[in-house]
């Protein structure tokens, strides 16, 4: 399923996906992935990029 | 120079060191030098006597004292008889030796002294054979008391070996990193190419004992599955975005495997231009060129959708 949450929370912020990757440490690829819902990301990338984009695990990653 | 980056080197010029150390140890234990070749040829026995094509085979100065192992395998009723040559194919003999039918002889020069070599093989009808056409198959060895040095290949590997270290030890100096999900897909692009090897090797093994005569040796089969296996891996890899680093750059990886294709394809094609002999190495060059050519054809159109990706998602 697709994370159209952390697509706004990046555009919101008007970041790019290799800009959240640099800042998160991982590569543009690897939020691609995470934004198409093909990615298993571990809790410890979602919690940097919780940090990064100012929201909570519950906003961007609790699937409804 | 920090501690990776001098570990990496020190491994590196061990590896490179030992490498060069057990060639020579078992060059200087076993200084023969050995060729083999192996090849079918009709022969059509007619009223008059035999029509046969066979050329003179040339062999590059090997030592001074040559021994060849000569197989036939052929009818009874040809005689087939196998002389040596110094210095070219019209010159006198120095040795011959008859084969009758499927034989072998072991022939030897003694005082070649360094000079090109010929042989010759011409069938005679003993008289018990029909008019027809029939197959000769020769299996030639070689085998000499002196090993030949030549400078440019070696220059050229030292080259290499030089810029393979080069490459390793600035590689490791950039740091570039993988992140969780690229290691995973390593990892299993890894266990892929792997299981790619062992399949190359296993059918080898099945081919080679049900098909007598198979052409392809264990040599070329082993290099070959090495570079095959490696090419799927850094395919499988960069299709999960998962080869380069995240700061690492495509270009110049992309431009290497492009020059490495096309130089390997063009050192085998030579043979096919005359300008040298079909051999292992051949053959073995045109599955690295191959390998290297669907690499770098992989990784520039996979640069192109990363990049149209990027300038999609921007917009």
């Amino acid at each position: 399923m697709k994370n159209l949450r952390l697509k706004a929370a990046r555009a919101a912020l008007d970041m790019s996906q290799q800009d959240l990757a640099d800042k998160v440490g991982v590569s543009r690829q690897t939020i691609n992935a995470m934004e198409k819902g093909d990615d298993n990301p571990p809790l410890k990338l979602c919690l940097s990029i919780c940090r990064v984009l100012g929201k909570t695990l519950d906003e961007l990653f609790w699937e409804e | 120079m920090k501690k990776k980056t001098l570990a990496s080197t020190v491994l590196s010029i061990i590896i490179v060191s030992v490498v060069i150390l057990a060639a020579g140890i078992r060059c200087a234990l076993q200084p023969e030098s050995k060729d083999f070749m192996q090849f079918k040829s009709p022969v059509i026995v007619t009223d008059s006597g035999v029509e046969y094509e066979l050329e003179p085979i040339h062999f590059e100065p090997i030592g001074k004292k040559v021994t060849f192992d000569v197989e036939i395998e052929g009818p009874d009723g040809i005689d087939t008889e196998a002389a040596i040559y110094i210095g070219s194919p019209d010159s006198s003999s120095v040795v011959k030796e008859k084969i009758s039918g499927s034989g072998s002889a072991k022939i030897q020069v003694t005082d070649a002294d360094g000079k090109d070599l010929y042989m010759k093989f011409i069938p005679e009808n003993s008289g018990s054979l029909a008019p027809s056409s029939y197959n000769l198959q020769f299996k030639l060895k070689g085998t000499s008391d002196e090993l030949k040095l030549h400078s440019g290949p070696l220059m050229i590997a030292a080259l290499l070996l030089l810029f393979g270290i080069y490459v390793i030890v600035t590689t490791n100096r950039s740091e570039s990193k993988y992140d969780e999900r690229q290691l995973a897909a390593r990892g299993k692009a890894a266990m892929n190419a792997l299981i790619i090897v062992m399949m190359c090797c296993f059918t080898y093994g099945c081919l080679s004992i049900s098909i007598e005569n198979f052409p392809i040796s264990m040599y070329e089969v082993g290099i070959g599955s090495v570079i095959v296996g490696s090419t799927a891996f850094a395919i499988m890899c960069d299709v999960n975005d998962a080869f380069f680093g995240l700061s690492e750059r495509r270009a110049k990886f992309i431009a290497l495997s492009w020059v490495m294709g096309i130089l390997a394809l063009f050192g085998a094609g030579m043979t096919f231009l005359g300008l040298g002999r079909f051999n292992e190495i051949t053959g073995t060059g045109i599955v690295v060129g191959i390998c290297f050519l669907i690499l770098a054809i992989e990784l520039t159109v996979k640069s192109s959708i990363e990049k149209k990706e990027a300038t999609d998602e921007e917009s």
